[in-house]
């Protein structure tokens, strides 16, 4: 989460450390012209909308940490259909106490206008263009996003929020932070030679080189010399070019999957994205110093087999297409109180608790040593 | 005496040269125009104004954006003008080589696919015109049943490959080479626009179906001509789907397929995070909308002149008195 | 006789429109009449095949009298038999588990599993309702729409002005969906959108019962243009002395369209509304899905976009053929039906 800490400065508030405080400072945006421009423009929260097929990238729902449901929202892990584990028991959080809660403040947001009113149909066009504004004046005063360098020409007014607490009264242990680490890093984006190929030797050849360290470095930084100057022992300063996303001049370069290595002992200067994400990453190590690698968060390696995946998405399906539009219609119009036992039975019945079960037999399996 | 005359080859009838007009009532008759006549010409005006507005201005607002700042097109401030105006939807469209191959292979493509559907569909269509030809039931049945139900890629794919005709020009042309849906509609055509009696008078002369067809029935056909004609043309221009599973070259793909990887190099999904992903999208926006302006183009300077076959009026049989 | 004299009796003879009818609406009858004895006339000229005599004799007689028939419609019958039917064995896939490792046809025979699956899934009313629903509005709409258009146009005196609005009409025809959707996300978006300004602080799409008019009002406006050319072209044959003669006595232009325009269409119209019920399931994935959002999709979630969703994770293709199956199944039965209905109703049909 990233919060705009010029305008906290400009108007005399601390970070926010509880959602009450969180609420009080985005009232403070909403209503205290913190751009300066005499226009009540600001957009307090900008939030992404529900996606629906599941809980993607940058959804409000890393609220849920908060409570201490860790989440994990990388990419297709587990957390994208609900699945957490807490101390070693798998759950779904769309039937859990916690969903409520978040599902009940981001309605409070709502209702008091510190969310636009369209935020769950707007297109990601129109949120990246309040993210990123004009490049001068700031019109976000919070996202959920990547980096700070999600803001481009702005970044410098926005910092790391870091994990908040529910209310006063949570204790810390119980503040957690999504923990996708692992997806990231074990990424299956690599090359494979196929056993039919003509001239092996030369294919491998040309992998070795992909693999080598200076190949390696341009793939993922940009050309040497235009784009990274190399200087000795192992050290490349990359182009401040690189990270303009306006310049008519990109660098070519993949700057985020790619086939290669670079080793640790080559010192990167300069690498701006990667600075922003330390930042970022920074603001949550208290955080994620209650997160249990094993006992509360999904390992990656935990897979269902073929019938049981079919089984699971199969109820996915259903779970997340009812679950989803109710969340939305709560988030959007409230009501979360009255609908929530009847949501619960009838998710349920279309297969939830299936599929938890299904969940907690492999993550047993796959755990025991 | 009449207007018609059949000497040797049909000369197609000529639609007597008035003023300039189109409109059948006032070709002879030059009756002044009543009240009620004004107050029709009125309420069309009215009408087809709104029309041309509500379509034209969609069409305004994507040639705009293809100029303007992505982000503001995003916010809507682009409503009239372009806002911050630049090519670089454009630069990056066209400074694809590929375009050029793209626009080439298309050309050839949709002309040569075109011309090999017409040449089978037309007599395919008459044949099955012909009342009198009892087995059409069960040809048209059987056609009709190839629109809904099919084996698939995989099937075709491994077809297409034992014939050979898989990374080539061949499988633009052949595969597509009769739409049943053309078809009936030609079909239809022939069976309720050309009177039976001209058949009538053709067999009496001794004249085969093929010389039926051929010296009558397609001269009189214009219409449906250019109809199915611009069907089929659009229909192959507009072919993403072939190129992308059956070509392997890039040498050889057509216009939509250079123009969708050139739309694709930049974008990123959402599973791409970084600054790459936000950096991309931006110019997505404003490709897109250039790539329907490039794509578009060439065909709607190409309609005008298929244009002129609709609007010809057939007179067939014309009396007097 | 010469050829000119012979045409020109039959030509006298042919459009049955007297000079000295009292009215216009006497026209139609007049078709009528001229269709049954259309009937008569085709007995006449082609007297029916013998009924006796072996299957090879009739045979015989039949190409005799055909060939140039057959010659013409072989080729697509190549064609057809060839691209279209000897791929279709894929079908049944839908009848088996697929096995990747045995090909298409090497799963084992499951019959209806997956047909029984896809009924009993709990989210089997709700997509079919969704399905029917936004199909059947855009295909009336859609069907109704271009002849009003094509009547329209037809209408208008100077050429040239016909010309330019057919252009404008069709263009909206090639854009693709993805920037229509765009566009109606940015035309509804509240206060800067063109129409969202006017509407409220939240966007229309939010708002599962209004799902379904912006999909056939959009569907409408960028295909009306296109779809009407064929009913113009039907428009460009009619027969000019028949306005001629309606104008002589005394039809009006409101009448004109209804005596003579229309009924010139018709059977156009019928083929094409065949055709159409043979689309009724058809709700291309593309558009619902990029309209789709978490707030409307209890009404914007059809057949297609639940067998794309579950065909992310697990490939699924026996499972999404055998959807794929039903759909087109449900289709062509309602495609016979209307076929059927249409030979009982008027002259024309398909098959």
């Amino acid at each position: 989460m990233f919060i705009n800490k010029t305008w906290l400065d400009k108007l005399g508030l601390k970070m926010p450390t509880t959602w009450d405080e969180l609420t009080k400072v985005l009232t403070a945006f909403k209503t205290q012209d913190p751009n300066g421009n005499g226009k009540a423009d600001e957009v307090p929260f900008n939030m992404r909308r529900i996606d629906t097929t599941g809980f993607s990238l940058w959804n409000p729902f890393v609220l849920l940490n908060s409570l201490g449901i860790t989440t994990s929202f990388a990419g297709t892990s587990p957390s994208f259909q609900g699945i957490y584990v807490k101390d070693g028991k798998v759950g779904n959080f769309l039937e859990s106490d916690e969903y409520k809660s978040v599902v009940k403040y981001l309605h409070s947001l709502m209702e008091q206008g510190l969310i636009p009113a369209d935020a769950l149909t707007r297109e990601d066009s129109a949120i990246t263009a309040d993210t990123v504004s004009d490049g001068k004046t700031a019109k976000s005063g919070m996202i959920v996003g990547w980096a700070t360098t999600d803001f481009e020409k702005l970044q410098d007014q926005y910092v790391a929020l870091p994990s908040l607490k529910a209310t006063a009264s949570t204790p810390d242990s119980e503040v957690t932070w999504d923990a996708s680490q692992d997806l990231t890093e074990l990424s299956n984006h690599a090359i494979a030679v196929s056993k039919n190929a003509p001239n092996k030797e030369a294919v491998y050849k040309v992998v070795n080189a992909l693999y080598s360290e200076k190949v390696s470095i341009q793939q993922y930084y940009g050309d040497i010399p235009e784009d990274v100057t190399s200087s000795d022992n192992s050290t490349y300063t990359v182009n401040d070019r690189c990270f303009d996303s306006s310049t008519k001049d990109p660098c070519k370069a993949t700057a985020d999957r790619f086939a290669g290595w670079i080793p640790d002992s080559a010192t990167i200067k300069n690498d701006k994205a990667s600075e922003a994400l330390r930042e970022a990453d920074s603001a949550y190590t208290k955080a994620f110093a209650n997160v249990d690698e094993t006992k509360d968060v999904m390992p990656i390696y935990v897979r269902p087999d073929v019938d049981d995946q079919t089984t699971i998405t199969n109820n996915n399906t259903a779970v997340l297409n009812y679950a989803l539009t109710k969340t939305a219609t709560w988030i959007q119009k409230g009501g979360v109180d009255a609908d929530w036992d009847a949501y619960v039975k009838k998710l349920d019945s279309v297969g939830l608790t299936q599929n938890v079960k299904l969940w907690q037999k492999y993550y047993d399996e796959y755990t025991k040593n | 005496m009449t207007s018609v005359s059949l000497q040797g080859k049909a000369a197609r009838p000529e639609a007597p040269k008035m003023n300039g007009s189109s409109v059948p009532w006032n070709k002879k008759t030059k009756q002044s125009k009543t009240l009620s006549d004004h107050i029709a010409d009125g309420l069309i005006a009215i009408l087809v104004v709104a029309i041309i507005l509500v379509v034209l201005y969609p069409l305004w607002f994507i040639v705009i954006a293809s100029f303007s700042d992505p982000t503001k097109v995003a916010i809507g401030e682009v409503l009239t003008l372009p806002k911050g105006t630049n090519f670089t939807g454009y630069t990056k469209i066209f400074a694809d080589s590929r375009i050029w191959t793209g626009y080439k292979n298309t050309l050839i493509y949709a002309f040569a696919g075109t011309a090999l559907n017409m040449v089978v569909t037309l007599p395919a269509a008459f044949a099955l015109s012909r009342s009198e030809f009892k087995p059409r039931r069960i040809i048209m049945f059987l056609f009709t049943f190839t629109m809904f139900f099919g084996g698939g890629l995989i099937p075709s794919y491994l077809l297409y490959k034992q014939i050979g005709i898989l990374n080539s020009m061949w499988v633009f042309i052949l595969p597509g080479a009769v739409s049943v849906y053309n078809l009936i509609i030609a079909r239809s055509f022939f069976e309720t626009s050309i009177p039976e009696e001209l058949h009538d008078a053709a067999q009496i002369d001794g004249m085969s179906y093929i010389g039926y067809f051929v010296r009558i029935v397609l001269p009189l056909s214009s219409a449906i001509i250019a109809v199915i004609a611009l069907y089929y043309f659009v229909g192959h221009w507009n072919d993403y789907f072939t190129g992308l599973i059956y070509i392997r070259d890039a040498s050889k793909q057509p216009l939509q397929n250079v123009l969708q990887s050139i739309l694709l190099a930049n974008q990123t999904n959402s599973n791409s995070a970084g600054m790459t992903a936000v950096a991309a999208q931006r110019f997505a926006e404003q490709i897109k909308y250039g790539v329907i302006i490039v794509s578009t183009l060439p065909l709607l300077v190409m309609y005008p002149f298929l244009q002129k076959y609709f609007n010809k009026g057939v007179m067939i049989g014309a009396i007097k008195g | 006789m010469t050829q000119s004299a012979t045409v020109a009796s039959v030509a006298a003879g042919q459009t049955q429109v007297n000079p000295g009818m009292q009215d216009a609406t006497q026209i139609v009858p007049v078709a009528a009449a001229a269709t049954s004895s259309k009937r008569r006339k085709r007995r006449e000229r082609h007297p029916a095949m013998p009924k006796h005599g072996s299957l090879l004799t009739r045979l015989g007689e039949h190409f005799k009298r055909y060939w140039q028939l057959w010659l013409m419609v072989t080729p697509a019958i190549c064609f057809i038999g060839l691209f279209a039917y000897v791929p279709m064995y894929g079908v049944q896939l839908a009848f088996r588990d697929f096995v990747p490792s045995k090909g298409l046809t090497g799963g084992p025979w499951v019959g209806l599993k997956y047909f029984r699956q896809f009924l009993e899934s709990p989210m089997f009313g709700n997509i079919m309702k969704n399905t029917i629903s936004i199909s059947l509005w855009t295909m009336v709409m859609g069907f109704i729409a271009p002849i009003i258009l094509a009547l329209l146009i037809n209408q208008i005196g100077s050429t040239k002005v016909k010309g330019f609005v057919q252009t404008i009409t069709y263009m909206p025809h090639f854009i693709s969906t993805v920037v229509i959707v765009a566009m109606i996300n940015i035309f509804l978006t509240p206060g800067t959108g063109l129409l969202g300004r006017f509407l409220g602080d939240t966007s229309l799409l939010g708002n599962p019962n209004l799902f379904t008019p912006i999909y056939w009002v959009t569907e409408v406006w960028q295909h009306v243009g296109w779809n009407s050319i064929i009913y113009l072209a039907a428009l460009s044959s009619v027969d000019t002395a028949l306005y001629e003669a309606a104008k002589v006595d005394g039809a009006r232009r409101f009448q004109l369209i209804r005596y003579v325009d229309f009924p010139t269409i018709l059977p156009t119209c019928g083929i094409l509304l065949i055709l159409n019920m043979g689309s009724v399931l058809n709700v291309g994935f593309e558009k619902v899905f990029l309209m789709q959002n978490a707030l409307n999709l209890s009404s914007s979630e059809v057949i297609s976009t639940y067998t794309y969703k579950i065909g992310i994770v697990s490939n699924q293709f026996s499972y999404s053929t055998a959807i794929g199956l039903f759909n087109t199944l449900i289709n062509f039965v309602f495609l016979v039906i209307a076929n059927a209905i249409s030979k009982r109703v008027s002259e024309t049909s398909i098959f």
